[in-house]
């Protein structure tokens, strides 16, 4: 027989004050840690303690104003562990952190990629690409510390980084100084006295100080590495904005202004604004985007589904921005599988464009031709898009012009053409598997006899054993249409495609000569070329694309191709911002 | 007990072995190596020649057999280093004692959490069996058994910050710089990992309880005038939790595989951040080091659940 407590139904059952008193002390507990938790959302330094001003709303830059000092920066940390602190060893890893710490000879001008001053503060050109006099900016002083102990930024600190940077200093480590390649020709750099260096190339380069600008190229002491060693950050004295104070991997890092920094904005605003700056560690985009939406950082790069919903939200206090920059999606196709320029040219003809760049970005690129169409020099979206295979109008006739060239190439109606399309990155968010999906939901109907196959199978070795069919990348350049042009030479590390044509190499060769007033009717006479047949397929110039909070300002002075993309991925764009509640 | 235990012991010793081999074989199958993953990570372009990267390679041991390597790494276990990192040069052991507070605290905040909440769910639901309690807990349970710990985690994390603009605290603060910070910050991230857990073990609990309850030596304690407490925590409950002790068991291992994705969205730096870290870079030296960790942990788990049956069934200790 069954006791009453555990038969019939809870309707027939009364509740006791036993039940009820039990039932009101549960609620309190809850409610008590339930806030308990909500009080411990903000850590200390909440970069959210002010009311907005309410300026800006989603989609539209802030308004600018008088820049105030002060205020705590707080920003994600990027995943993965940074094996050096070198930054001519590593591609983009420590440029976040080290861009606070260090600067630049040159930067490029974020509207026009004009040379700028750095470190340099002028230079004299005694011969195009052949030698040049640099002069070291005199109020530049490193931090007070071993083993610099606050001497000025001289001469040979400059002397020593291009010589660095070109490989020049190790030879026998030369292999591990990544964009040597940018730096081709340097045949000396010498300290002529404390702050005058003599450069001198032994082939034309008239990008060589364009190369310096890459925000990744940070001048390091010339004591480093033989007294100070990469491993330990927070020793490493600074000449930045901002000091290191502390550095904890995939955990958090934490820096304070530069209080002799020689930094100061067009108007002449002492560089940085900001007290200080940290870093904090976000395992995934969701965890980002909710530290952003909650006040616990300033600003994030979302992912388009995420910068699309934080858009619609048109929330008053989040502010969103897509921002022209110098960074485009390819298709390399193998040409060495590929040899035949007709099937170039017939994947060309073939692929949409704008659907391309509707679904992987939702509307935020720019269309781009052979070189990115944000060089200046290079042919302008509006230009690609009334060329054949770009133009939305003349999308049909494209479509058969690529099939008739598939059918002279050997492949009639695609039957027997076999790719394999590779994706170095196997997240379904990724642009790269997303345009390589869209790709192939193109061409399924179109040519319904190709075997057309998507690997994601994680390769790091891919840029280097090619191995693929088709690969799906994205390119980051430095400020000058040369470097983007020197990829195309015959056996460039960059190039991919492996094209080769010796035409093509020899006008490369010669704008590496010619003045940068000079440049465009050259770039546009190896775009022709290119057009008529090249295994990179250039398809877009997507927009930078991130989320801040309102009450960050300063970001219109970094808007355009020449630096504010990658400035920010690269932490140097936080010395110019402010907070208006500071 | 001592050869119970001696016997046991010595009973795992092949068993890592064997699991050691055979992650050794697995990550000679991935495409790529550290050397791969290091210049790709310089930009994949620096113009290193395969001689270089060769070079790179012997000063690494890279090119030494497997079962050489597999000696070495033997070797590496009986020093107590348990290798190098090929990154950091580290030893294995520093950078695991280095990461594993975090993940022993959520793992371990986890197992008791979901244990003490399965277990009181499983006897609060059996004891008011058909009642609307019972139904609720039972529909709770259902749903937590079949949500993925990963979704609770990132529902947890975006939805309130979407609609409230309040996030849980992704910051981790150490036990040593702040209890009570430490706390709040596992709370979340422990009941995302637990909640299923929780579920599965209410479940068991449930129905290992009813059975229990039914028999006669429950109905012969009523008869006696016992309270239901009483029967229920002291007569019934010892003996329907030896399946739930099997269980219980049996999830630390999922536990510690949950657990890397919880660490991922949670921002915390423990293990499973270390371990995909090293599989995406091919440190395979650190991936040993963790496997073997791992199977060490689960073996230990087993053995003291093994264990603990004597404690709960006297019948078994003595055998």
């Amino acid at each position: 027989m069954s006791t009453p407590r555990t038969a019939g139904n809870a309707w027939t059952r009364r509740f006791t004050r036993r039940g009820v008193i039990r039932a009101g002390a549960l609620a309190g507990v809850g409610a008590a840690a339930a806030g308990l938790v909500g009080c411990s959302q903000r850590p200390s330094g909440d970069v959210n303690s002010a009311t907005s001003p309410g300026g800006g709303t989603s989609g539209s830059p802030l308004a600018g104003g008088t820049p105030k000092y002060g205020g705590k920066w707080v920003h994600s940390m990027a995943t993965g562990n940074i094996t050096s602190w070198d930054p001519y060893k590593s591609a983009n890893g420590n440029a976040q952190y080290t861009g606070l710490i260090w600067d630049l000879l040159f930067s490029a001008d974020p509207k026009t990629m004009a040379l700028t001053p750095g470190l340099v503060e002028s230079y004299e050109e005694v011969e195009l690409g052949l030698h040049y006099i640099l002069h070291v900016r005199k109020n530049a002083v490193w931090e007070d510390k071993a083993p610099t102990n606050g001497r000025p930024v001289d001469a040979e600190d400059v002397a020593y980084n291009l010589r660095y940077a070109s490989g020049l200093e190790t030879p026998g480590a030369a292999a591990s100084i990544v964009r040597s390649s940018t730096y081709t020709g340097i045949k000396s750099a010498r300290a002529i006295d404390a702050t005058t260096v003599e450069l001198k190339l032994s082939q034309p380069n008239a990008g060589i100080l364009f190369a310096t600008a890459d925000q990744r190229q940070r001048v390091i002491p010339k004591e480093m590495p033989d007294k100070l060693k990469f491993e330990d950050s927070t020793r490493a004295p600074a000449s930045g904005p901002f000091l290191m104070k502390e550095f904890n991997q995939g955990v958090g890092a934490s820096y304070v202004r530069n209080p002799k920094y020689w930094g100061t904005t067009k108007n002449g605003h002492k560089l940085p604004f900001l007290d200080s700056v940290e870093f904090r560690a976000y395992g995934d985009e969701a965890s980002l985007v909710a530290a952003l939406l909650s006040g616990n950082i300033h600003m994030m790069q979302p992912g388009n589904t995420a910068f699309a919903s934080l858009k619609a939200q048109n929330r008053k206090d989040i502010a969103t921005y897509s921002s022209d920059w110098r960074y485009y999606d390819t298709f390399y196709i193998n040409g060495k599988r590929f040899p035949d320029p007709r099937v170039w040219l017939a994947v060309q003809r073939m692929i949409d464009y704008k659907d391309l760049g509707d679904t992987c970005h939702l509307g935020d690129f720019n269309l781009s031709g052979p070189i990115d169409s944000a060089f200046p020099e290079a042919y302008q979206s509006s230009e690609i898009e009334k060329m054949p295979g770009y133009n939305p109008a003349t999308k049909a006739a494209d479509i058969q012009a690529g099939k008739q060239m598939l059918a002279a190439a050997g492949f009639p109606d695609g039957e027997g053409f076999k790719m394999e399309w590779f994706a170095p990155s196997t997240s379904t968010a990724s642009a790269y598997l997303s345009s390589i999906t869209r790709v192939q939901q193109q061409f399924k109907p179109l040519l319904p006899k190709m075997n057309f196959t998507i690997n994601t199978t994680p390769n790091p070795t891919w840029p280097v054993t090619r191995n693929w069919d088709v690969a799906s990348y994205t390119v980051y350049d430095g400020p000058n249409v040369r470097l983007a042009l020197s990829q195309l030479q015959t056996g460039a590390s960059r190039n991919y495609g492996s094209y080769s044509n010796a035409e093509v190499d020899a006008l490369i060769t010669k704008a590496f000569a010619t003045p940068q007033s000079e440049l465009k009717p050259l770039v546009r006479q190896i775009e022709d070329i290119l057009l008529k047949g090249c295994p990179q397929l250039i398809w877009d110039s997507p927009k930078l694309i991130f989320a801040a909070q309102s009450k960050v300002k300063g970001f219109e002075e970094l808007f355009g191709p020449g630096g504010d993309g990658s400035s920010l991925q690269h932490g140097t764009a936080i010395k110019s911002l402010w907070l208006a509640d500071a | 007990m001592a050869r119970y235990l001696s016997r046991t012991l010595l009973g795992t010793v092949p068993t890592l072995l064997l699991l050691l081999l055979i992650v050794s074989l697995l990550t000679k199958l991935v495409p790529g190596d550290a050397v791969d993953s290091m210049v790709n990570q310089m930009g994949g372009d620096s113009g290193a020649t395969e001689a270089q990267r060769q070079r790179l390679r012997e000063e690494l041991g890279l090119t030494r057999s497997i079962p050489e390597q597999y000696v070495a790494f033997l070797r590496d276990v009986g020093n107590g280093s348990l290798g190098h990192s090929l990154y950091s040069s580290q030893t294995v052991r520093s950078l695991i004692s280095s990461r594993a507070l975090p993940t022993i605290e959520l793992t371990v905040l986890a197992l008791v959490g979901s244990t003490a909440l399965g277990v009181l769910t499983g006897v609060v639901s059996s004891v008011r069996r058909n009642s609307k309690l019972d139904y609720l807990m039972r529909l709770f349970v259902l749903i937590f058994l079949s949500v993925p710990n990963f979704v609770i985690a990132v529902c947890v994390v975006l939805l309130p910050a979407f609609y409230w603009g309040w996030s849980p605290p992704l910051q981790y603060v150490p036990i040593y710089e702040g209890p009570t910070r430490n706390l709040l910050f596992f709370a979340t991230p422990v009941t995302a990992l637990a909640i299923g857990l929780a579920a599965s073990v209410a479940r068991l609990t449930r129905t290992s309880t009813l059975e229990v309850i039914g028999m006669d030596y429950v109905r012969t304690a009523r008869a006696k005038g016992l309270t239901e407490r009483r029967i229920v925590y002291r007569h019934v409950l010892k003996n329907s939790l030896m399946p739930v002790l099997t269980l219980v068991g049996l999830q630390v291992g999922f536990l510690l595989s949950g657990s890397i994705i919880v660490e991922q969205v949670f921002s915390i730096p423990g293990l499973g951040t270390l371990l995909i870290g090293s599989i995406t870079q091919r440190d395979w030296p650190v991936v040993q080091g963790l496997t073997l960790i791992s199977g060490v942990v689960v073996i230990s788990v087993s053995m003291t659940v093994e264990l603990l049956y004597g404690w709960f069934d006297p019948r078994l200790g003595a055998r």
